[in-house]
């Protein structure tokens, strides 16, 4: 009887079966064992991520690519069936657009301006990559998304990437010709924003319902439907004023941001980087011009305290 | 001479088709579909190739395979590493034991494949929860069952012919 099993589960000797037990158990545990390893959340575990990554990369992008034209083939033909309608509405849309558009270039010429007298240094920006999302890891375990750049063409980790509406996250990894991008609605996500016109300090999460939850608001305020939301840039987290969406209040009266960008379904993004100056904390650079050291020496500085009012 | 280090080349790369297709499947499982609504969920295309290769051809998908597998899905995807490597190989051996106790009453390998797949997602729900601390939302992976067993008769035909055209040749 015993004889017999291991033919009837389609094993050719009891040795095969018995390694395939072995095997089992072996890589079982090694499995275990890296969960529990992993826990700590090395950062080798991101760099082995990008890796695996990179290496297929090739894969991806070609899979990217045919996901993109068949579903550009379902969007025109569904447009087809809403031709007419679509066409009315944008004409209508268009000439208001319009009317707006001498609005905002009279106010671009206005700000330039006031800019100009005030002399306004703004965080510059040090590069931008445009990239596109060849994988989406949207999930219950993390909610990013791997783009087709890397360290090859500029990229830096904490990068922030934006669509063309808004922003949609952070480079958290980077490969060689790929980087990964925590999303806005990932539950390890907390970016400092600021919520327009009061200029509430906040902090936007992600939930585990893949939305991006308003937190910390301070006490006694109470936020505006539809207030504008902009990275408050604290914590040198990312730079001030990029637009992230408006305030929405939702049923148990807690408030998440509905997002400008598009974040289900991103397929190019902009990757700005930004050189942030932080001279605050650097000591003082030495005045070449002044001819003091000559004197110094002669005088330590400790045994000899200024006298008060000389 | 010549001819039997093709021969046997090709036996070897045949041998390792099953794990090639376990790894595309995994690439295939992250590629962005742009779909409208707000489906997260794709389906678990490398458990399909695991359970069709592990069941029906235990001696090109054995255990290591199967590990690096759901290694190389945990990194792709995001995971914690070794969760999907656990989940994979719990549920070949789960498929093996159930195929071998109930063989001639489960007629239909989908129905196997069901089984196995409800409680592959059942598993990774648990120690999602489990390394989370938290109870996760179990609707994504109930989502992703229902699609993975709905798509699972397509696959295994194609794989069943990948392996009489393709593995069963070149391994002759």
């Amino acid at each position: 009887m015993a004889r017999a099993n291991f033919k009837r589960q389609g094993w050719k000797t009891p040795i095969e079966l018995r390694a395939h037990r072995g095997g089992l158990i072996a890589f079982g545990s090694l499995a275990t064992i890296l969960l529990l390893v992993g826990r700590a959340e090395l950062p080798l575990i991101d760099d082995v991520r990008m890796v695996a990554a990179d290496a297929s990369r090739a894969v991806l992008q070609a899979g990217s690519d045919a996901a993109g034209w068949a579903s550009d083939g379902i969007e025109t033909v569904s447009h087809a069936a809403t031709l007419y309608g679509d066409n009315a509405r944008l004409r209508a849309e268009n000439e208001e657009l319009l009317a707006w558009r001498a609005k905002a270039m009279e106010y671009e010429r206005r700000i330039a301006a006031f800019e100009s007298i005030l002399e306004i240094s703004y965080t510059p920006i040090a590069g931008v990559t445009t990239a596109s999302v060849i994988a989406d890891t949207a999930g219950p375990f993390s909610r990013a998304i791997i783009v087709n750049a890397g360290a090859q063409q500029g990229v830096r980790k904490g990068d922030a990437a934006l669509d063309r509406f808004g922003l949609v996250g952070r480079v958290i990894a980077v490969g060689q010709a790929s980087s990964r991008v925590l999303l806005l609605t990932d539950t390890t996500s907390h970016v400092p924003v600021l919520i327009e016109p009061a200029g509430v300090r906040a902090i936007l999460s992600g939930d585990a319902d893949g939305q991006a939850l308003i937190q910390f608001v301070p006490g006694g305020v109470t936020l505006a439907e539809g207030a504008a939301i902009v990275t408050s840039g604290d914590g040198g987290v990312r730079p001030p004023g990029l637009p992230v969406g408006v305030v929405r209040a939702r049923a148990d009266g807690s408030a998440v941001a509905a997002l400008y960008a598009d974040i289900a379904r991103v397929e190019v993004v902009a990757l700005k980087r930004y050189e942030v100056i932080n001279d605050v904390d650097v000591p003082p650079l030495p005045m070449p011009d002044l001819p003091l050291p000559a004197a110094l020496p002669e005088t330590p500085v400790a045994s000899n305290p200024a006298p008060a009012g000389e | 001479m010549v001819v039997s280090i093709f021969s046997r080349f090709f036996r070897w790369v045949g041998g390792r088709l099953p794990f090639l297709i376990a790894l595309i499947a995994c690439i295939a499982a992250i590629i962005p579909l742009h779909l409208p609504g707000d489906l997260e969920m794709t389906p678990l295309y490398p458990l399909m190739v695991v359970f069709f290769w592990g069941t029906h051809r235990g001696d090109l998908m054995t255990p290591g395979p199967i590990f690096f597998t759901g290694l190389f899905y945990d990194l792709l995807s995001g995971a914690p590493p070794g969760l999907w490597a656990l989940v994979f190989l719990t549920c070949h051996a789960l498929a093996l034991v159930v195929r071998d106790t109930f063989g001639r009453m489960l007629y239909s390998a989908w129905a196997l494949f069901a089984l196995t797949c409800v409680a592959a997602c059942s598993l990774a729900w648990l120690l999602a929860s489990l390394y989370a601390w938290t109870i996760a939302d179990p609707l994504p992976f109930a989502i992703q069952a229902l699609m993975t067993i709905g798509l699972y008769p397509f696959f295994g035909f194609a794989f069943a012919f990948v392996e009489r055209r393709v593995v069963v040749p070149m391994r002759a």
